[in-house]
């Protein structure tokens, strides 16, 4: 699904990530894991298209653009309503405009956000910006999401519950790669945890 | 308190010149901001939150316009307007217009480059959710020029600070014709040239209270704003 080649990101002049060579296979379930400053989001970062590597080559084959999800390790959330910092991730116009919101606050539901609904972005805890930015990525079907420490403000509730929705996009097909600090998240949600150290793929295990 | 006198006179004075004095002022200054900044926001917002090839030129270019003296900007419409420049069949030199069109070349670029830098604060964290998510081009940038309103209120007051004190400008493309393209400031200097000091003070507080009031008013609704 995603190939990696020879891959190099430098951030001035220092190596952040190098990879020789590692394949993302389709509908696989992913753990990055490592230590602070390890490259965990900078693969993420490469994966999503937000950076490009330096040297070598990411091939991504058989994914739509808008098939990919991704959150960052700290998503900005618009200062306007919570509904609405869902629907800027559904089309504007067209045959979808109707559903639209039915589907936003449907994706509100499931993190357990939707009495938050009407609430101004800025106002929110670091949890519930969380849970935000985790429905946002959900509100549309997707193949693939990157998710960088998706849980790291959610209480023990708010992170069983969004390990379950991952578990349920899973189940249906989409392929996660998700950084993480939390050994048993990994092994719950993951097939296979890649260890970084120092911007080096250091170790692989599978499940 | 003799300066207070000649205000109280000018103001009532049966011809009224004051009172278009006053009028010219804020209609020039109101007009040349509002368009300036209707360019030069989106414009900046463009330039602050996407990357594309001579991005740094275009902020550097917009840098050093927004230093332009305003004397060179009087100049420079003066040659386009005057009745042998490229426009000038059009009759504008010495009009509000062409004061209007000097303004605008001032304030451009200095809506544009407080804009840019505003945006440009925001824009990577910005640019990287939205990328996340599948947000991009027009509908991004409107969200983000959403984001920033408030912040586009103080590159307003600074626009239309610039407008109503400017003079440079002024002089050369409006000519200072009485009943027609005189402004507060252009009155200062004239009266200043003659010698009535008097007078001239008078203009001056004058210019400095209509500034207090809009800047205070300005203030007072963007603080309604907040809550
Ligand atoms: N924009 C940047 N400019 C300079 N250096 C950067 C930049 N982004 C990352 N780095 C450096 O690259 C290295 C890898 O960073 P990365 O963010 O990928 O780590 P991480 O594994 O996600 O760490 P954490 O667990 O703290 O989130 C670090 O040494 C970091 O300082
Ligand atoms: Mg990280």
């Amino acid at each position: 699904m995603i190939k990696l080649v020879q891959v190099e990101k430098y951030f001035r002049g220092r190596p952040a990530l190098s990879i020789a060579a590692y394949t993302f296979e389709r509908g696989g379930r992913y753990a990055l894991m490592g230590p602070n400053g390890s490259g965990k989001s900078t693969l993420l970062r490469l994966l999503a298209g937000v950076l490009r590597p330096d040297a070598g080559e990411i091939r991504v084959e058989g994914l739509a653009a808008d098939a990919i999800g991704y959150m960052p390790q700290f998503p900005y959330i618009f200062g306007f309503s919570v509904l609405k910092n869902v629907l800027i991730a559904l089309p504007a116009g067209g045959a979808e405009r109707r559903t639209a919101r039915a589907a936003a606050l449907q994706a509100l539901e499931r993190l357990e956000i939707g009495h938050l609904a009407a609430r101004p972005g800025g106002t929110l805890s670091g949890g519930e910006k969380q849970r935000l930015a985790l429905a946002r990525m959900l509100v549309r079907p997707r193949q693939l999401l990157l998710l960088d420490e998706p849980t790291s403000s959610l209480d023990r509730a708010g992170t069983l519950l969004a390990e379950q929705v991952l578990a349920e996009c899973a189940r249906q097909g989409c392929a996660l790669v998700m950084a993480s600090h939390d050994q048993g998240q990994a092994q719950r949600l993951a097939r296979t945890v890649l260890l970084f150290e120092s911007g080096r793929l250091a170790g692989e295990d599978q499940f | 308190m003799e300066t207070l006198k000649e205000i109280i006179d000018l103001l009532c004075g049966a011809d009224g010149e004051l009172r278009l004095i006053i009028a010219t002022t804020l209609r020039m200054s109101f007009t040349s901001t509002l368009i300036a900044t209707a360019i030069g926001i989106p414009l900046g917002a463009l330039i602050g939150l996407f990357a594309f090839p001579g991005k740094q030129l275009a902020v550097r270019f917009c840098n050093t316009l927004m230093g332009l003296p305003p004397v060179l900007a009087g100049l420079l419409i003066f040659f386009l307007l005057s009745r042998s420049g490229p426009l000038g069949q059009y009759k504008l030199i010495y009009s509000v217009t062409a004061m209007v069109l000097a303004q605008i070349l001032l304030i451009t670029p200095i809506a544009a480059g407080l804009t840019q830098s505003i945006v440009a604060a925001k824009a990577p964290q910005i640019r990287e959710t939205a990328r996340g998510i599948g947000l991009s081009g027009a509908r991004l940038l409107g969200y983000v020029l959403y984001e920033c309103r408030r912040q586009f209120g103080s590159v307003l007051f600074t626009g239309f600070g610039r407008a109503i004190s400017e003079v440079g400008a002024a002089q050369i493309v409006g000519g200072n014709i009485q009943f027609k393209t005189r402004i507060l400031t252009t009155a200062i200097v004239q009266e200043t040239n003659m010698g009535h000091f008097q007078k001239a003070l008078a203009l001056g507080l004058v210019l400095l209270v209509i500034s207090f009031i809009i800047t205070a008013l300005a203030q007072f609704l963007l603080a309604e704003q907040e809550t």
